[in-house]
């Protein structure tokens, strides 16, 4: 177990140097010169050169990328062009409002993927199991946006019952009420593709453990059904669902990126559109490698997460 | 005299059914696949007439009839701009259709070149290939294409590169594994004690036995294409926003909706979800075909 954690926070760490390395050439590829963006188009190209000089811009690449890295580990991320705010505070300031965002949304998806999978499995080729795969086959190859978009529409714009955008009202009290009324319809979008993904594997892995000779026993004894669907069948059928969630945290900080701007939610996803409008590299950057650093540690954890749910598993060693 | 008569007879056509016919065979038994693929045929049909069949240019701009509901001058409505919305579709369906072809053509190479070879020969250099593939896995994606595209100019061939450089890895990985297996066959034995050097074993023993799972990860690999065209263009990164493609029309959709405009945002969307949909199931069929 310690050998194989070692193993993966190493990889992660690999990873990142590999995806930093990536975002330092982008960051040098990146048309402009940050001196004559900074200063304006007065300075001669001798004024220039020396201002280059002074900030390190003239040495070799190596030296210039292990100097950024040096301050990069020490979570330096440097300025916003924009504003001129350290890139850390801004992301720190977006990051609370994407946690909430994907965290409810992960929810969601685990809590309506699994129950309708398991409904759909107790019935396989019934009209209710094949309205079911029908469903998430559609909504699997719908892009999510649109399906946010039409929701807009109908319960923002016509029915007037929830916001449209942004995470709080204007005017009036921010309630936990108002956040989550605000919550409702990005979360409920950006679950719909894993929420999809679970109930397909949810309802597969299911119908296979409800065949087999066990669960038979468990209903010869009498055990009331829900007993038999949930303690015996799903406890097995769930274990390949828990490591579908290791995957589903890049996807949705991925899709969130789409969600966010949609919303006009003030995360990270709609962090990235804006920098990359206003070409703020830094920022672009720092959002790069600390989400992808992030995103790597959730991954991790929802890896150890399975190896306690299931005693069996053991990383590292071959059984 | 009796074992004779059991042997077929001398002239017996000996042509055993090729895999491809087999594969085929199954594919047309099943039904949900066949009438997405009819669909998915007229989808491209529509592109491909969309000079001959749309009613209007697709950048003909009617000041006068500006974001008009569905009316029989203009079937699908106006955009904001006073475009007509089906002849954009119509033209917008060439874009998307393009950037999604092309770039799932890219991804199968990289992730078929890639993963036979990491396969065949092992050692390093799969090890350094199944690493960057499980790395690139488990980085948000969406976030580094958005980055990358900001510095790039915008051009539809960037928006192909970008999503081909990026969708390659699950094939890679399928691709491997099948190889892996593959190599350790009698047949490749033979080829190898024959002296056929590792390019031939894998151009003309390898490729053709993985072309299953190629196909149709190839099929999968293509909805997703077009919904990740559908997204980035959406957010203004992707096809340049005045060329008619279905993600731009939804940026205009975006406004439209709060303004009640309905049709602005449903027909292009509803197009992406059917195309996407129809791709699917085409790629599902063929997979129960290939894998029975």
């Amino acid at each position: 177990m310690t050998g194989y954690l070692i193993a993966r926070v190493g990889q992660g760490l690999f990873v990142l140097l590999v995806v930093s390395i990536l975002a330092f050439g982008l960051l040098h590829l990146a048309p402009g010169d940050p001196a004559a963006l900074l200063y304006g188009p007065d300075l001669s190209a001798d004024e220039l050169k020396a201002i280059r000089t002074a900030w390190g811009l003239e040495d070799p690449l190596p030296i210039q990328y292990f100097r950024w890295l040096s301050r990069f580990v020490q979570l330096d991320f440097g300025r916003s062009f924009s504003d001129g705010r350290p890139v850390r505070e801004v992301i720190l300031e977006r990051l609370p409002a994407t946690l909430y965002l994907t965290a409810s949304a992960l929810t969601i998806a685990l809590g309506v993927g699994i129950t309708v999978g398991i409904i759909s499995a107790l019935r396989p080729l019934s009209w209710l199991d094949y309205a079911v795969t029908t469903l998430s086959t559609v909504l699997y190859s719908a892009p999510n946006f649109w399906l946010g978009l039409i929701l807009v529409l109908v319960f923002s714009v016509w029915l007037g019952w929830l916001p449209s955008a942004g995470m709080q009202s204007v005017r009036g009290p921010t309630s936990p009420g108002d956040l989550l009324s605000h919550l409702v319809l990005p979360a409920f979008v950006l679950s719909l593709r894993e929420m999809a993904s679970l109930i397909r594997y949810t309802r597969a892995g299911m119908v296979d453990v409800l065949a087999q000779d066990y669960i038979r026993l468990a209903r010869a004894k009498g055990l009331p059904e829900y007993q038999v669907v949930l303690d015996h069948a799903f406890r097995n059928a769930a274990l390949p669902v828990i490591t579908l969630i290791g995957l589903f945290i890049p996807r949705l900080v991925g899709g969130s990126v789409v969600v966010e701007t949609l919303f006009s939610w003030p995360g990270l996803g709609r962090l990235v559109v804006e920098a990359a409008f206003a070409r703020n590299y830094p920022v672009l950057m720092g959002e790069v490698v600390l989400v992808g650093a992030l995103v790597i540690l959730g991954s991790l954890l929802a890896d150890l997460a399975y190896a306690v749910a299931d005693p069996r598993i053991r990383y590292g060693k071959s059984r | 005299m009796k074992a004779r008569a059991l042997l077929p007879r001398p002239d017996a056509p000996l042509k055993a059914e090729s895999p491809w016919v087999r594969t085929g065979r199954a594919f047309a038994r099943h039904r949900t696949a066949l009438l997405a693929g009819v669909v998915l045929g007229t989808v491209v049909l529509l592109a491909l007439l969309a000079p001959i069949l749309a009613p209007y240019p697709p950048d003909y701009i009617d000041l006068t009839a500006r974001a008009r509901p569905p009316s029989p001058e203009h079937p699908l409505g106006t955009d904001r701009l006073g475009r007509d919305i089906a002849s954009r579709l119509l033209f917008g369906a060439r874009v998307s259709l393009f950037v999604a072809a092309t770039a799932v053509l890219l991804a199968t190479f990289l992730g078929t070149v890639l993963g036979m070879v990491a396969g065949y020969f092992g050692g390093w250099v799969d090890a350094v290939l199944a690493r960057t593939v499980d790395a690139l896995l488990s980085l948000p994606t969406f976030f580094i294409l958005v980055a990358v595209q900001s510095i790039l100019p915008p051009s539809v061939w960037n928006v192909v590169g970008i999503i081909g450089l990026t969708t390659w890895l699950g094939l890679a990985r399928i691709v491997r594994g099948q190889v892996l297996s593959l190599r350790e066959r009698e047949f490749i034995l033979a080829a190898r004690a024959l002296g056929a050097p590792a390019g031939r074993i894998i151009a003309r023993h390898l490729l053709p036995n993985v072309a299953g799972p190629v196909v149709v990860f190839t099929t999968l690999g293509m909805a997703d294409a077009i919904l990740i065209e559908a997204a980035l263009s959406f957010l203004g990164l992707g096809v340049p926003p005045f060329e008619a493609s279905w993600g731009n029309m939804l940026t205009d959709g975006q406004v439209a909706a709060l303004s009640g405009a309905w049709w602005i945002p449903l027909f292009p969307g509803l197009l992406v979800l059917i195309t996407a949909l129809a791709v699917n199931l085409v790629g599902d069929g063929l997979q129960q075909a290939v894998f029975r």
